[in-house]
């Protein structure tokens, strides 16, 4: 991960936690969470294992009542631990039904299909062909994107600002009454990473040279977004940049559901990339053949041979005018200093 | 054409403004001389010095330190927040060696254990008790001689049952020995004389001279601390009502009221630990 996108995901990763809880109703209601805090909330309640590893385990609370999962109890993910003192615990199973009810189709809720999104995009471990892809252990899983997501709502109304809106929540209170479910449902509906914290997720493995050489991708991506023009204005905290997923995802598909390029079905195939730069929220009156930028160009004579040259000559161009000029102001302030002097005694 | 140098002559605004430009100038030839040298954008001529002068310095062991720290943030999936932290010379002298979780033997309490350090200091627990001197037990805030609260987990928020926010991250429970009517801390910071001649010293000591040393830091201290049920019982050594600790969270404390705890104590650490 580039210093500059680690630095500022640091900052941006706890924003959201500090803005929540500026938005926070006073009437929040704090999660039944079975009694676990009362030993987990203690920030000291880790360890450095066996093999001098440290090891967290605590949950702050508040955070945790501002995450989406705040009304899913922690036995509800933890399934295994019945009894207190307890036992090693196992892994999450991010898939596992859990207690809540899914209400338009009123079937207790999981995260299956997701997976199913997963297996049927170029994260998948099983290719179309039924067979296992090489180098398995690279492909994500749940975990590998996503911690316990905190609302970061985002604000519609007239401009789009990350925060919410309190004349959309004026909306919601001519039907509804409970501020908490107005307050739960509006982040539900409006929560969006920012444009960096996402290309920080993918970073962890599209930033990896090892890994993107293992499989043959021309690119560090999240870098070369960073680089590019749209990287550097998402750096400036506006919402309507384009992410890694406002192009990588058909319009109206899972996120989950990103394809390799190659893939004609792809948004972000030969055929279909056109159509990226020119929806109506981006580049509209644009032509299709825009979508030649190179959004992942690197400075790098085989990936991007135009922009390197183009590079080369602006470096040549700026070097070839500054460095005579150096040279005569350098001259300049010698004789300043030095009126009288002379070489060789000329007079 | 003898005679004094004509090019002195100009009006002293223009010395200014070619101050300035010479500035700007300077700013731009800076500039392109890092595209030319360690840019990514550029040719990157001195990139691979800059390397092999990195890799002099690189440590394995920091590396897989800080590698695991970040991946072990993402792995605990809960979101990590960042609490204050003592600088270096401010911290008790055992943190020149041990962390706050330097408990990892016991498999059932070690965890328990660490979490203390939190709100004790090492000698709350390991103090051992000096023949004909009384102990008694006070908030230490290094910062303020005299702290005054409120502290952490003393008391209950009302509205939400949770303990209540503080603002004072760095006061702990200590102990101090009563001489007279005066109290005389039980622990050393890290600017004493002992600790701060350690630090000059240590990288020229041998291994058994440093066992010495070690050994000094620990006098006064025991190998094992206290039972949980020194503090967690009725007959605690920690004055609830004094240290700030309002009536109901002192019985939470006292009992650990939880129906598994209770129920289940036989299995933990230390039988009648909850009596
Ligand atoms: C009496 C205090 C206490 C309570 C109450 C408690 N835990 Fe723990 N928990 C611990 C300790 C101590 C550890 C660390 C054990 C170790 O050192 O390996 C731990 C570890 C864990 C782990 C890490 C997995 C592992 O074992 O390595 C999970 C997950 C966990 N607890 C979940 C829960 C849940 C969910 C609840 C509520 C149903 C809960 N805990 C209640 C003390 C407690
Ligand atoms: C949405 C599901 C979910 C909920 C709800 C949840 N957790 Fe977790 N928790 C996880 C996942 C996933 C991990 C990552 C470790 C793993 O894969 O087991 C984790 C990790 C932990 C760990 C650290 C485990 C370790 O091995 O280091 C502790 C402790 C813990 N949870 C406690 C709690 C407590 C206490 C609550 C209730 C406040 C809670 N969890 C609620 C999913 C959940
Ligand atoms: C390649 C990385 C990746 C993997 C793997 C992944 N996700 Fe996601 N997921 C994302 C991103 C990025 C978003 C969009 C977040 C946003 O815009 O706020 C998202 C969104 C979601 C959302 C919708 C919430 C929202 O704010 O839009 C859910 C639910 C979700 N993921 C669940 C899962 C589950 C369950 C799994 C495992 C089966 C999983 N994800 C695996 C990257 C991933
Ligand atoms: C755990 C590692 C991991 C994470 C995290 C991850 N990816 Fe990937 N991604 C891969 C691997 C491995 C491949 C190559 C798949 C192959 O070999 O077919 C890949 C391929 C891709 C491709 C297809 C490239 C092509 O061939 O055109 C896209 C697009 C992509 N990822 C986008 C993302 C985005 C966007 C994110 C963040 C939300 C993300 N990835 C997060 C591992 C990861
Ligand atoms: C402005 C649209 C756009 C954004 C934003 C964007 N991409 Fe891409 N990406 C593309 C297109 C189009 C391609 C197809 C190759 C090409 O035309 O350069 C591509 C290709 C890729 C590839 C395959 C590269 C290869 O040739 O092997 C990966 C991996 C990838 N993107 C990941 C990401 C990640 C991760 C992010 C976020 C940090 C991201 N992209 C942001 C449009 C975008
Ligand atoms: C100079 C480094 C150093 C300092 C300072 C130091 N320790 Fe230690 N301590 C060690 C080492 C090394 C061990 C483990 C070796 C051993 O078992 O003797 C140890 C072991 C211990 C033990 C376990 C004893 C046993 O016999 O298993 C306790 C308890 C302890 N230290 C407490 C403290 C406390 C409290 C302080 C602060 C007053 C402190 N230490 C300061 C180096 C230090
Ligand atoms: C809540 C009381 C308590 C506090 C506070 C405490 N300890 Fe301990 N410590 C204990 C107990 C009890 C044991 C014995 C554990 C066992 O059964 O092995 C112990 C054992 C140890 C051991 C050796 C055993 C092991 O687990 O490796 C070391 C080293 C140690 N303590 C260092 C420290 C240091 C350093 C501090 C301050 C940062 C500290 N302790 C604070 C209670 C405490
Ligand atoms: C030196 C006294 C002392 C010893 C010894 C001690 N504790 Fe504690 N413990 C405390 C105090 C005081 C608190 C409350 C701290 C606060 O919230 O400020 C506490 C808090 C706790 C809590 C959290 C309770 C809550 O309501 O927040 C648990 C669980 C706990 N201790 C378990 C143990 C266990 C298990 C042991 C033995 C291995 C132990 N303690 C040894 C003093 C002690």
């Amino acid at each position: 991960m580039s210093l500059k996108i680690a630095l500022k995901n640091y900052f941006i990763l706890f924003l959201p936690a500090i803005t929540i809880m500026l938005f926070m109703p006073a009437t929040s209601f704090s999660a039944d969470i079975g009694n676990c805090l009362l030993c987990h909330k203690y920030p000291g309640i880790s360890r450095v294992d066996e093999e001098g590893k440290l090891k967290l385990f605590y949950v702050n609370e508040d955070i945790f009542n501002n995450s989406v999962h705040a009304k899913v109890k922690c036995d509800g993910c933890h399934t295994d631990i019945k009894e207190i003192p307890h036992k090693h615990a196992i892994k999450v199973d991010c898939l596992v039904e859990c207690h809540i009810i899914e209400p338009a189709s009123k079937k207790k809720f999981s995260h299956k299909d997701v997976q199913t999104f997963i297996n049927k995009s170029v994260h998948g471990v099983i290719d179309n062909k039924g067979k296992e892809k090489k180098f398995k252990e690279d492909f994500p899983t749940c975990k590998s994107c996503h911690d316990n997501p905190l609302y970061r709502p985002i604000s519609f109304f007239k401009r789009v600002r990350p925060g919410i809106s309190e004349q959309s929540l004026g909306r919601c209170r001519v039907c509804h009454k409970s501020e908490d479910f107005i307050y739960r449902s509006y982040n539900h509906v409006t929560t969006r990473l920012h444009p960096l914290n996402i290309a920080g997720v993918c970073a962890k493995c599209h930033n990896d040279l090892a890994l993107v050489t293992r499989h043959g991708l021309s690119t560090k991506a999240v870098y070369s977004y960073g680089e590019t023009f749209h990287g550097k204005a998402a750096s400036f905290l506006d919402e309507r940049i384009p992410n890694c997923l406002d192009c990588h995802v058909s319009k109206g598909e899972s996120v989950h559901q990103m394809l390799t390029h190659k893939d004609p079905n792809a948004s972000t195939s030969e055929q279909n990339k056109g159509k990226i730069c020119t929806t109506i929220d981006c580049h509209p009156s644009a032509s299709p053949k825009l979508a030649k930028y190179g959004v992942h160009s690197e400075f790098n004579l085989t990936q991007s041979p135009a922009q390197y040259f183009f590079t080369v000559f602006f470096i040549v161009l700026t070097g070839g005018t500054l460095l005579p000029l150096m040279v005569i102001i350098f001259l300049d302030i010698v004789r300043r200093f030095f009126p009288n002097a002379s070489i060789g005694g000329r007079k | 054409m003898p005679g004094e140098p004509k090019r002195l002559e100009h009006p002293k605004s223009v010395y200014l403004i070619g101050f300035i430009f010479k500035i700007i100038t300077l700013t731009v030839m800076i500039a392109v001389i890092y595209q030319i040298t360690f840019s990514p954008h550029g040719p990157a001529v001195l990139v691979p010095i800059q390397k092999k002068i990195a890799e002099g310095q690189k440590s394995a062991i920091l590396d897989e330190v800080k590698k695991h720290e970040e991946y072990e943030k993402h792995r605990h999936f809960h979101n990590i927040v960042e609490y204050p932290q003592l600088p270096e010379n401010m911290r008790p002298v055992c943190y020149i060696c041990h962390s706050n979780y330097p408990h990892s033997k016991n498999k059932k309490v070690r965890a328990l254990l660490n979490m203390h350090t939190q709100f004790f200091v090492c000698e709350t627990c390991h103090i051992e008790p000096k023949k004909g001197m009384d102990v008694i037990y006070k908030w230490y805030n290094p910062y303020d001689p005299n702290p005054k609260g409120p502290f952490f987990g003393t008391s209950y928020d009302p509205e939400t049952g949770n303990l209540i926010e503080v603002s004072d991250y760095f006061s702990k429970i200590a102990p101090y020995f009563v001489k007279g009517d005066k109290y005389e801390s039980a622990i050393q910071i890290q600017d004493s004389a002992l600790a701060q001649d350690y630090a000059k010293v240590k990288d020229q000591l041998t291994p058994e001279q440093r066992d010495n040393v070690k050994k000094k830091f620990h006098i006064n201290i025991k190998p094992k601390g206290h039972e949980c049920k020194v503090c967690h019982s009725k007959k605690s050594i920690l004055e609830f009502k004094k240290l700030g600790f309002t009536p109901n969270r002192t019985v939470d404390i006292q009992q650990l009221n939880i129906t598994g705890l209770v129920t289940k104590y036989e299995k933990f650490y230390i039988p009648n630990l909850f009596k």
